[in-house]
């Protein structure tokens, strides 16, 4: 296997003395699919904090294509093509859906407040071609005939489908989806399943997921790795990794 | 043509219905102070000077969610930049150059170290700006002209234009707000006007779509800092007179409540709420002058309570209205209850490569 797109060694992160993350290593092939599993508290979430910036690791690397991410300012993490959704949708009620996935093509924009204020050609034209890319991503995740509804009128499932749009806007390599068949019915888990796979073989993505429902997790990752206290106890398929005894362990309790 | 996270006026109107508001209005601004009396005048060019401070107010408050009690010191800057430089015999223009080059500067320079602070550590921050700015006003008093403040002559109406001094005045302050407010309505429209709104709504959030947070409320400030100036500048054209008094930190806070008032977030909101600030005493005092500022707390209490989006969304139904009936609205998007959501629809099947 070719080195991987995403590769941590030694993720450590700690709160005061509070250890939330133990040397973490995790590699993630281009165009696969992982899945990121574990009790809660387990530290999924921070791991993905840590690779999007918002946590800075007390030790160890994290690299996006040989790309070392910890050395850059974390504005800047995004630009190398890092997109992720957030557990409970961090969205504007009062903006559409059309306003709200905009802003994840702020990388990508180049005219300076001044062309704006003045209403220059070269500002104009990039916010025509920053809508209509947005219109065809809402049209790709099937959300398009809502492009003018608020986000606060939606369902939480559409909800998670605007994040979704949101993160694909920055044209990334990487998704971090973090628990993002939270809240979804069955119909709509499996339609997420299927927006997954499709973006990963349609947009060349790799991702890597949060997710607690294993039947997501069993028919759309290549990968699952299981995090328990902040340590990396397993990796390997869905099924070797739900055998795990440790997994099993700390989802269900040891036997007394 | 649309703004983030805020309402639009006349978004939702027919073309022909833009286009004739707009002409009307400018017609409208253009014809008031030729039968107004100078009183008036004065009045209506203070409300402007206002609502260009409360323009500003609201990008760093409304948009960016940074609460700032320094306006009043921005606002004092400019009135004084103008006043010295036209005292001078410089030019307005020249003199709000100088005005927003200084607000601006100052306002940096507050806002670098400030913003890497957390929570309310900005607002005490910036309430410390007019508590200095007032004693260092009286103490400079070779600039400023001390206590007693500093009359100057900012412009006249020209001999060709056949108009009086306030007529011009309200004319010349109307021409400079406008393009104050089509500016930064420009900016606040496109990706900076996001960014700006999504650091409001999470900053966590802000910095995983790669936008620099510090940087982007450092711009806030300024901007705030500089439209602060600026209607301070303009306060000046119209009274002709500045003093230490105009800077006191109430202004800020009253800047503050009028902004709510008005509304968040709009473009008429500061234009509103600047009207609220300087008419409605008259009204009160007109009603009974001893108990003025009784009769204007009430109109407070009772504009939060009825309208709590602020007088714009008032304005802003009436407009959504019109749009529902007039002839040539797109249809509008249906304001959904929210206990009947829209279902996802299916997805396409998966693609195959």
């Amino acid at each position: 296997m070719s080195e991987a797109l995403l590769q941590l060694r030694g993720v450590s992160l700690a709160f005061g003395g509070l250890a939330a993350l133990r040397a973490v290593d995790l590699d993630v092939a281009e165009r696969t699919i992982v899945g990121l599993v574990g009790p809660n508290g387990a530290g999924k979430t921070s791991l993905f904090n840590c690779i999007s910036g918002a946590y800075v690791p007390t030790e160890g690397s994290i690299t996006l294509g040989g790309v070392d991410l910890l050395a850059l300012p974390v504005h800047r993490i995004a630009a190398t093509g890092v997109a992720r959704t957030f557990q409970h949708p961090v969205l504007l009620p009062e903006q559409t859906v059309l306003e709200s996935v905009l802003v994840g093509a702020h990388p990508h924009l180049r005219a300076p407040a001044v062309a704006h204020a003045l209403g220059l050609r070269s500002a104009r034209r990039e916010e025509r071609e920053l809508r209509a890319a947005a219109l065809e991503v809402l049209d790709r995740l099937a959300i398009a005939e809502v492009a003018d509804v608020r986000t606060g009128d939606l369902p939480h499932g559409t909800q998670k489908r605007v994040e979704i749009a949101r993160a694909l806007l920055l044209r990334p390599r990487l998704v971090l989806l973090d628990e993002p068949a939270s809240g979804l019915t069955h119909s709509e888990v499996d339609e997420l399943g299927a927006v997954i796979r499709s973006l990963r073989d349609a947009l060349e993505l790799t991702v890597v997921l949060v997710e607690h429902h294993m039947g997501l997790v069993s028919t759309v990752t290549d990968k699952v790795v299981a995090l328990v206290e902040g340590r990396k106890v397993a990796e390997g398929s869905a099924a070797q990794v739900q055998r795990d005894p440790t997994v099993v362990a700390a989802y269900l309790g040891t036997a007394a | 043509m649309s703004s983030l996270g805020t309402s639009r006026p006349m978004t939702g109107l027919p073309r022909w219905a833009r286009l004739t508001a707009t002409a009307l209005l400018v017609v409208a601004v253009v014809s008031l102070p030729l039968n107004a009396s100078p009183f008036v005048n004065l009045q209506l060019s203070i409300v402007l000077a206002t609502a260009v401070a409360l323009l500003g107010l609201d990008v760093l408050t409304g948009w960016t969610g940074q609460v700032s009690l320094g306006q009043s010191a921005f606002y004092g800057i400019g009135a004084y930049a103008v006043a010295v430089c036209t005292a001078r015999g410089w030019p307005l223009l020249v003199g709000l150059a100088v005005t927003v080059l200084i607000a601006g500067l100052v306002g940096a320079i507050i806002a670098i170290p400030a913003v890497r602070l957390r929570g309310y550590a900005l607002s005490m921050v910036t309430l410390a700006l007019p508590v200095v700015a007032v004693p260092l006003a009286k103490r400079l008093d070779g600039l400023t002209g001390g206590s007693p403040g500093l009359a100057t002559r900012t412009v006249s109406a020209p001999e060709w234009s056949g108009l009086d001094n306030d007529q011009w005045r309200f004319l010349v302050i109307a021409l400079i707000s406008a393009a104050v407010f089509l500016l930064v309505r420009n900016v606040l429209k496109g990706r900076h006007g996001r960014a700006l709104a999504t650091i409001r709504s999470s900053e966590v959030l802000a910095t995983a779509m790669g936008i620099p947070v510090q940087r982007y409320k450092v711009g806030a400030f300024v901007v705030a800092a500089a439209c602060g100036g600026v209607g301070g500048g303009l306060y000046v054209v119209a009274v002709q007179f500045i003093s230490p008094e105009t800077l006191i930190v109430t202004f800020s806070i009253s800047l503050l409540a009028v902004l709510v008032i008005g509304g968040l977030r709009s473009t008429l909101g500061p234009l509103l709420g600047a009207a609220f600030y300087v008419l409605v005493p008259n009204v009160t005092g007109a009603v009974d002058a001893g108990q003025s500022y009784l009769l204007y707390g009430l109109c407070v209490l009772l504009v939060m309570f009825l309208l709590p989006g602020g007088l714009a969304s008032a304005v802003h139904r009436v407009l959504a209205g019109a749009a529902r009936v007039l002839p040539g609205s797109r249809p509008a998007v249906p304001d959904l209850p929210s206990q009947h959501p829209i279902p996802a629809p299916p997805l396409p099947e998966r693609e195959v490569r």
